[in-house]
């Protein structure tokens, strides 16, 4: 199992790309495998989401962004009270998550295949890095 | 995308950070969804502009903009503020609620906003064809729907992002092949503003998502067709609704061509309507609401006068009559008459958290209040007619 963890590679597409130059982007992966409404499932100020689990410094995953567009202010709040994730990555290009990354500062990524949410799950907390448009475990 | 030179100018940072930044998120937005280049958009309407809303983060934002210098480049309206200055029965906000408000409506002004309301066509009435950037659902469905104006469904940061940038991806609702209906409704003649309300708010649960041509609502009054345009709104993402002998765009489109037809039985209104109906005595403290969306300046020069002289006898009952706010700054109360009836401008009952007031049930004439009030201001909602709400006050109507 080991080997084949190893050789995960995760194609990704660019949507946003951070001000600051990064080589990598590391973080614990948090994998949510329903669509998230920032505005209530995630509390700005505290970085924390409903299962308890905070976000901050994490690569967080997610299918797609619901909800009222007051969600990018959410995504905006955890970038202003030092919660925010080090990158976005989801399926789909919905314009809560856009707005939000981009006023946020925070880069944001395309899964190219969707279907590998439910795979990655058992992967949470494990420190994963993006370089070159690609989601590799971290060796 | 294609840019002009002048957007490349914007976009390198030649007219400040704040407006690069605002304009990198509409490219990407148009980019999303496949726009080929931006359109110059005349007026610009905010929504988000409650802080049980956006809250801390959103006042943040807000306070960030202008500390970096954001002006508005066009003329914009922004939608109301949360009722933080008013109280129930003598009871109001706690002063934090209120200071935070005051700095998310200060933040706006000294961008630039001119006027708080939902019904921004009241104050500035775009002309056919005219590109806007609208928030605010009920501004953008009477904006394409009754003025045959042009603008997209945007969320309360792209529309705020738009009005500084003076732009919007050209796509959607701006480019006259999109703006088509799908699904033919045929609607019973409302009675009353309420009934249009309903028909509206039924109307969006039969077509979700599709843009849909409606027929029989040719000949009501242009109060009506804003209720139903709020109904439709609540239950529905359409952007437009075709309005039969309305609609400027009704030329372009030849009905016959639609495929899918539903008919929407008088029966389902009369029967939601008794089912949301309030019962005679309120079960606990009951306010009364008129203005969602805002009553216009020509209902309000109606009704004032006769609020003066009302005395109601009523019990642990108010009503509000609301109003769009369109000379700054706005007044707190315009008219009230004992306390019990009091005229406002620029506020919206709905995004406020009307349980801290101690109010437990809100009764109003609007299809899109009685869906919203249970969820953002945590209260029971209940749908009356406008007139008999007016009659329970003492307050009747004349002209």
């Amino acid at each position: 199992m080991d080997d084949d963890t190893a050789n995960i590679i995760i194609k990704l597409k660019v949507i946003v790309e951070s001000t600051q130059q990064h080589s990598e982007l590391c973080g614990a992966l948090k994998v949510v495998d329903h669509p998230i409404s920032f505005l209530g499932d995630i509390d700005a100020e505290s970085g924390r989401m409903r299962d308890g689990d905070s976000v901050k410094g994490k690569i967080l995953l997610y299918p797609t962004a619901v909800g009222s567009t007051v969600g990018s202010y959410v995504i905006y709040g955890l970038s202003r009270s030092g919660n925010a994730p080090v990158a976005i990555v989801t399926c789909n290009e919905d314009v809560v998550t856009t707005v939000g990354a981009i006023i946020a500062d925070i880069p944001l990524y395309k899964l190219m295949d969707c279907s590998v949410i439910n795979d990655l799950k058992k992967y949470n907390g494990r420190v994963f890095c993006i370089r070159d448009s690609v989601l590799v475990m971290k060796k | 995308m294609y840019l002009t030179k002048e957007e490349e100018r914007v976009l390198r940072g030649d007219e400040g950070e704040v407006k690069a930044r605002a304009l990198k998120v509409i490219v990407k937005i148009g980019e999303i969804f496949g726009a080929e280049r931006l359109v110059d958009v005349s007026h610009a309407h905010v929504s988000g502009i409650s802080y049980f809303n956006i809250k801390k983060y959103g006042v943040k934002f807000l306070e960030d903009l202008v500390s970096n210098g954001a002006k508005f480049s066009v003329f914009t309206t922004a939608n109301p503020y949360a009722a933080h200055h008013l109280s129930y029965n003598g009871r109001g906000f706690s002063k934090n609620v209120i200071d935070y408000q005051e700095r998310i409506i200060n933040a706006l002004i000294s961008m630039g906003a001119r006027a708080f309301t939902c019904a921004p066509y009241h104050i500035r009435r775009p002309k056919i064809g005219e590109h806007l950037a609208w928030a605010e659902s009920n501004a953008v469905l009477y904006a394409n729907s009754v003025l045959g104006a042009k603008t997209n469904r945007e969320g309360g940061p792209l529309a705020l992002l738009e009005a500084i940038v003076g732009k919007a991806p050209y796509c959607g609702m701006h480019v006259d092949e999109e703006r088509w209906p799908s699904i033919l409704i045929r609607v019973p003649k409302p009675r009353s503003l309420s009934e249009a309300a309903v028909i509206g708010y039924l109307t969006g649960k039969i077509s979700p998502s599709k843009i849909p041509y409606v027929e029989g609502l040719s000949r009501v009054p242009e109060e009506w067709l804003k209720a139903f345009l709020a109904g439709v709104g609540t239950s529905s993402s359409a952007p437009m609704v075709f309005l039969e002998g309305i609609t400027p765009d009704c030329k372009r489109v030849r009905k016959d061509n639609i495929q899918e037809r539903v008919r929407l039985p008088e029966e389902d209104v009369k029967s939601f309507i008794r089912e949301h109906s309030p019962p005679q005595e309120a079960t606990g403290n009951r306010l009364y609401v008129i203005g969602c969306p805002h009553v216009s300046k020509e209902e309000i020069r109606k009704i004032t006068p006769h609020v003066r002289g009302t005395c109601s006898n009523a019990h642990n009952e108010e009503l509000w009559i609301i109003t769009g706010c369109f000379s700054l700054p706005c007044s707190e109360i315009l008219a009230s008459a004992n306390g019990k009836v009091k005229i406002v401008e620029g506020v919206c009952p709905v995004v406020t958290r009307l349980d801290l007031l101690g109010v437990e049930e809100v009764v109003a004439d609007s299809a899109k209040a009685l869906h919203y009030l249970p969820r953002l201001a945590h209260v029971k909602a209940f749908i009356m007619d406008r007139e008999e709400i007016l009659k329970r006050f003492g307050v009747r109507l004349r002209g």
